[in-house]
């Protein structure tokens, strides 16, 4: 019953809070529409974004991850829903009145389940938690991307060697419709390609090289945004034999890495296979022993188990994610 | 409510304690000068945490990392004990472990959790400056086989790309101009510690092919090539093997935990039977 209960007391505030938000956004949208125009014209202008540390640090996660990238825009965007989910969190768990104990000190004990309160601490931790997670996801997806990025980079100079006797800013888009959808280096090369065609001063167009090869951080790409810059202040008759020594360059590295790569490949990825086999014959061992029942009230029943059985999980994933970061390095010296 | 009201009245009364001991005006002024906030946050800057901080690559000033540490830990306490003084509960002692685990994972000293971190820290930093070094060297050979761009000119144009040896490539770029490409170099290889794998092949290789043209500068570096892959290789394996120790030792956590999560359920089943309640 109490579990019925709750499900109604969670959806019946989760959707009040939603109509909340809904009726506010449409509100500020009509008000906003009028001075939109005004404050983004002074925002751009100022740049004031750049200044705090936070939305420049998610820009830089964004630049690679996301597949519809503005500058400074998706990074308030992306920090204002990780407050509201923050906010909702705690609002729902503070007007959750009483949940089902889960934990007990002797499981074996319990005709109906007790039930307590959620204290305010609590409730503030968890909402933070919860508000952290896109914050997780969108850096394991940074870092795989970051990997990622530095092997399209060879797809993205041999592509554009064919366009090599366009102008640069021609160059790169034509690159950018050549490459896949699946290529993370997409979306930046369109922004790169936009700043190299409307720049109003060589630092502005530095600023925005800068940020690309900062986003890959390989020498490479630091190689690649050196010959644009110089073949954009020179013109563009050395610009195929600098991205055909380029490629040569990578080709030869990717080889070298893969050589390094074969000796010892194995011990991470086969620790992912090591672990789950271990959880496997423990858990069959432990049931064996004290049988179905009696485990599981054992290990989702009692604080011990939980807490134990918690950090079990997280700790298996944590150690996949990271085996699987680690066991691909970056295309560089 | 009563905690509440006895809260009240020890603050009123402290304060017109100190209402009465600052009656003086020269008392007061000495109060106001020792009690200035921004005058003890002042005190906790400090200079060798301030450098470990640099080294490994954490850009905030000491004085804020010290106040977010002593902030942090009084909020766990207050909130510990504030809201069981309030609920009129027992204290615990959890906010104290917890205070305590704060401190020894931020703390700088070398036999704590936090002085491990740094350490592991400045190793990574280390390890990333050297590959910025190859790098501007590969980034030097192709400047050299291509575009022969003059070296200041050249170093001041690639050294926003870097983050780290950014600040010395500049001042680099500025010495060459001013005291001549050899005294630069050896300032440059002053920056770097003296049992450094490469850094002295860098000056050399640079000092043996900048202002010689042509042909012999690419027979030169074809020869240097094979030593600077050698170098870059070595870097490679060598960060690669602390990655595979870091990933064997994350991936080594599941099975101990679950190792012990099912001798703790046995124990706690048995001690379970022999007492039910």
């Amino acid at each position: 019953m109490t579990f019925i209960r709750i499900f109604f007391q969670v959806s019946y505030f989760g959707g009040l809070a939603w109509i909340v938000m809904l009726l506010a956004e449409s509100r500020i949208k009509k008000g906003s529409l009028r001075i939109k125009h005004r404050f983004r014209h002074h925002a751009e202008k100022m740049q004031s974004w750049r200044k705090v540390w936070l939305i420049r640090h998610i820009d830089g996660l964004l630049y690679l991850t996301s597949s519809h990238y503005q500058p400074g825009v998706s990074a308030i965007r992306f920090i204002l829903r990780s407050s509201y989910l923050i906010l909702i969190v705690f609002i729902t768990l503070m007007f959750v009145d009483e949940v089902p104990r889960i934990a007990y000190q002797n499981p074996f004990l319990i005709q109906e389940p007790l039930t307590t309160s959620i204290p305010w601490t609590g409730a503030l931790v968890l909402s933070l938690v919860f508000g952290v997670l896109p914050y997780v996801v969108l850096r394991i997806r940074y870092s795989h991307n970051v990997v990622k990025a530095s092997y399209d980079l060879a797809d993205v100079v041999k592509i554009m060697s064919r366009y090599a006797h366009l102008s640069v800013s021609s160059a790169l888009r034509y690159t950018a419709d050549d490459l896949s959808a699946a290529n993370v280096l997409k979306r930046p090369l369109y922004v790169l390609s936009s700043v190299f065609s409307s720049y109003g001063s060589f630092a502005e167009l530095q600023a925005e090289a800068v940020k690309f090869s900062n986003a890959i951080r390989t020498t490479f790409a630091t190689q690649f945004v050196l010959d644009l810059l110089y073949i954009e202040k020179e013109g563009v008759q050395h610009f195929k034999r600098s991205l055909l020594y380029l490629n040569d360059s990578i080709e030869h590295q990717r080889q070298a890495i893969l050589r390094a790569k074969d000796e010892n490949r194995d011990a991470i990825s086969l620790g992912i296979w090591v672990n789950a086999f271990v959880i496997l014959l423990l858990s069959t061992f432990a049931i064996r022993h004290l049988t179905w029942r009696v485990f599981f009230k054992l290990l989702l029943q009692t604080t011990i188990g939980l807490y134990m059985s918690a950090f079990v999980f997280i700790s298996f994933i944590v150690a996949f994610v990271i085996g699987r970061i680690l066991s691909r390095p970056k295309l560089d010296y | 409510m009563r905690n509440l009201f006895f809260l009240l009245v020890l603050a009123s009364l402290a304060y017109i304690a100190v209402l009465v001991a600052t009656s003086q005006p020269r008392i007061r002024s000495m109060f106001r000068r020792q009690l200035n906030p921004n005058r003890l946050a002042d005190r906790l800057q400090s200079e060798v945490l301030q450098e470990i901080l640099r080294q490994s690559g954490v850009q905030i000033s000491a004085k804020r990392f010290n106040l977010f540490r002593i902030v942090l830990i009084l909020l766990v306490i207050l909130v510990g004990y504030g809201t069981s003084f309030f609920q009129n509960e027992k204290p615990t002692m959890l906010p104290l472990l917890l205070a305590f685990v704060v401190w020894f994972a931020t703390s700088p000293h070398r036999h704590t959790l936090g002085g491990l971190i740094f350490s592991r820290l400045q190793k990574r930093q280390y390890n990333k400056k050297n590959g910025e070094l190859i790098s501007f060297l590969k980034l030097y050979e192709h400047n050299k086989r291509l575009q022969n761009l003059n070296f200041e000119h050249f170093v001041k144009r690639i050294s926003p790309h870097f983050s780290l040896i950014h600040k010395e490539l500049v001042i680099l770029s500025e010495r060459v101009t001013d005291d001549g490409l050899q005294d630069a170099l050896e300032w440059f290889v002053r920056q770097f510690p003296k049992d450094h794998p490469f850094v002295g092949q860098i000056r050399t290789i640079i000092l043996a092919t900048e202002g010689v043209d042509g042909e012999e500068v690419v027979k030169y570096l074809d020869e240097e090539s094979k030593t600077i892959a050698r170098i870059s290789n070595d870097l490679y394996l060598s960060r690669w093997n602390t990655i595979s120790a870091f990933a064997t030792l994350i991936n080594a956590l599941p099975s101990l935990a679950m190792f012990f999560l099912v001798i703790l359920l046995v124990l706690y089943n048995i001690s379970i039977v022999k007492n039910p309640f």
